[in-house]
């Protein structure tokens, strides 16, 4: 039996008067990579950000661990150990790489001294391949290795459960099979991931689970191939016509 | 190990600073350089503090006269109205100042839209409000300012001169020692995460709610503690002068020209701003006092936007060189009839060097290399 991480339980998160999110639940098993997909606009960045508590959910429970965080702020859910990336990078722009791991090493839930921080930050930036550009500014990094510098942020924070928003998106093949292979090292560590990404072969391979929503709904849950056959899910793909 | 190393710094700094007006007994010198490093400690202890609060956190504040003037009003009330020891005045204003701090941290800081330029607007705000309230309280001020008159100190603290000397060092030296403190901290490198970008810090764990609380109620205690000593100095106290936006451009245009990112930026700052404007508005020039420093602003915003102390750390004994030889050129020459203005001329020579591109200095560095320390050759950027 997989234990329960965290439970989503009818997420509604209004925007004015759109509905980004409606009735959202889904649940997070430990250990497992959890895919979220769907088309543009269907609401996984929505929905990472309320489990990260950046935007508060207008209606709905979330259970992390047995603990109700539904109303915490950001920085105490990750404290409890969630961590997140951005879609777009954004690192401390003033700060060197390392100072930038250091910031999520002494605050996150790993909640270490400054001097220990400064250790675990180049360990940290070994893991994701930026060890030579420790004491560099982070003007000096290309997209790729602020998308991994986001990586290293998160992970610092000792998450148990990873949420990362599309951190394959505008990378080319050889640095996306990196990023595989390092997110596949990440739960072998023990650590949960729940994964968004436009890239479906990826995601598919990756997953061992997949949510996929539409319009802010959840219309599938499930193994990958059994979600990928899903004449809803090929509706919203791909249109009518070839859901057949 | 780096903490115990910065502590004993700053007992040494403050010890050779103490020594200085039983120096002017032996030496007889005059008291006018007590009263101008006076003056030197108390644009430190306040550029400081706003660093503190909006160089660390990035929280651009207008307010410092607000804050300030809350210490000076303290110190008035205290002397004034209830006839007690001004020294008292000396915590109390720095509290109330702080509670204040506290009070709009928590309305500003808990609706999340005021940032940046609105922040900024709404400390200047609280300032003329402030202003306001004291110009139509009669209890407080009434428009009529407030004399203090023969203040006393403690004994042991000697003439009033002396007296103001010590505690403005005093002072002075522990906003420093905290700013510095809380640079090397934890706090710091959550504040400095809040700077870069907000919600991201709290998305790693910074709690950007409490820590923008204190640093605000940090800041303006040491405002405001700064302030109600000051009362004591400028003697007669109006609302047009305490409430005036003098004190919180000046403290802005040294942490910029010093640095922001620095606890050592805004020090600098106020000791170089400070002794120009000193020597300017002596030198019968004052109408070119504000042209000097406005002009100075310009060119150090379009050449040297991180501040003189990044500069600095990087050609740090040539610039000692530069300003030492400065010194003692117009001390020779018999330039200049006093020293404080020597010393300003020397200043304004050094940051012309300062101003020189990294490129040029390199080449520089290049023809001069045989002078120098080994380690200062490269001009590496540690």
């Amino acid at each position: 039996m997989s234990e329960v991480m965290l439970t989503c339980e009818n997420i509604t998160k209004d925007f004015g008067g759109v509905r980004a999110l409606a009735d959202v639940s889904v649940a997070v098993d430990r250990g497992e990579i959890l895919g979220l997909v769907g088309p543009n606009g269907s609401g996984k960045s929505t929905l990472i950000n309320v489990i990260a508590g950046q935007y508060r959910a207008t209606a709905g429970r979330l259970t992390f661990l047995g603990r109700d965080i539904t109303k915490d702020e950001p920085h105490t859910i990750t404290q409890l150990g969630i961590a997140r990336t951005y879609q777009i990078p954004r690192p401390f722009s003033t700060m060197t790489v390392s100072r930038n791991v250091m910031v999520s090493r002494t605050f996150g839930h790993s909640n270490q001294g400054l001097e220990q921080a400064k250790r675990d930050a180049y360990e940290a930036l070994e893991f994701t391949g930026l060890a030579d550009y420790a004491e560099a500014p982070v003007g000096k990094l290309n997209l790729h290795q602020r998308k991994f510098l986001e990586l290293a942020r998160a992970l610092s924070t000792d998450p148990e459960l990873l949420l990362l928003d599309e951190v394959m998106a505008g990378l080319n093949p050889t640095e996306i099979d990196e990023s595989v292979k390092m997110i596949r090292k990440i739960q072998e560590r023990g650590v949960t991931i729940v994964i968004v990404e436009h890239l479906m072969k990826v995601v598919t391979s990756l997953s061992t689970r997949m949510v996929v929503l539409n319009y802010g709904k959840a219309i599938a849950q499930g193994e990958p191939d059994q979600v990928m056959r899903d004449p809803e899910v090929i509706t919203a793909y791909l249109g009518k016509d070839y859901a057949n | 190990m780096k903490k115990w190393y910065g502590s004993l710094g700053f007992l040494g700094v403050g010890l050779v600073l103490a020594s200085v007006p039983w120096l002017k007994s032996v030496f007889g010198f005059p008291t006018f350089y007590l009263i101008f490093l006076y003056f030197v400690f108390f644009w430190v202890a306040q550029a400081s503090s706003w660093n503190m609060l909006s160089g660390y956190s990035g929280y651009f504040s207008f307010g410092t006269g607000a804050f300030f003037g809350i210490g000076v009003y303290t110190t008035a009330m205290v002397v004034d109205k209830f006839h007690l020891n001004f020294m008292i005045a000396l915590p109390v204003g720095g509290i109330l100042a702080a509670l204040l701090g506290l009070g709009i941290g928590f309305v500003v800081f808990r609706l999340r839209l005021l940032k940046g330029e609105l922040f900024a607007l709404l400390t200047l705000a609280v300032d003329f409000v402030l202003a306001a309230v004291v110009r139509n309280n009669d209890f407080i001020d009434g428009g009529f300012g407030v004399r203090l008159g023969a203040v006393k100190g403690p004994a042991f603290l000697g003439d009033f001169s002396t007296m103001m000397y010590i505690l403005g060092l005093i002072i002075a030296l522990l906003t420093v020692y905290v700013s510095y403190s809380i640079y090397h901290a934890r706090f710091g490198l959550g504040l400095f995460a809040i700077r870069d970008d907000e919600e991201v810090a709290e998305g790693l764990g910074v709690p950007t709610f409490r820590y923008k609380m204190l640093i605000f109620a940090i800041s303006c205690f040491f405002i405001g503690l700064s302030g109600a000593l000051q009362a004591v100095q400028i003697g007669y106290i109006t609302v047009e002068g305490i409430f005036s936006l003098r004190l919180p451009l000046f403290v802005i245009l040294m942490s910029i020209l010093g640095g922001r990112q620095h606890w050592l930026g805004s020090v600098l700052g106020a000791v170089i701003i400070f002794t120009l404007t000193d020597t300017f508005s002596k030198a019968s020039i004052e109408y070119l006092n504000q042209v000097i420093i406005g002009s100075l602003l310009i060119v150090m915003i379009l050449f040297l936007r991180e501040g003189i102390y990044e500069r600095l750390k990087n050609r740090l004994w040539f610039s000692l060189a530069i300003l030492i030889i400065a010194l003692v050129v117009q001390i020779v020459a018999g330039f200049g009839e006093r020293f404080i203005s020597q010393m300003a001329y020397a200043m304004l020579v050094t940051i012309a060097f300062l101003l020189l591109s990294d490129k040029i200095y390199g080449k520089l560095v290049k023809s001069f290399s045989f002078f120098l320390p080994k380690k200062q050759m490269g001009a590496s950027n540690v």
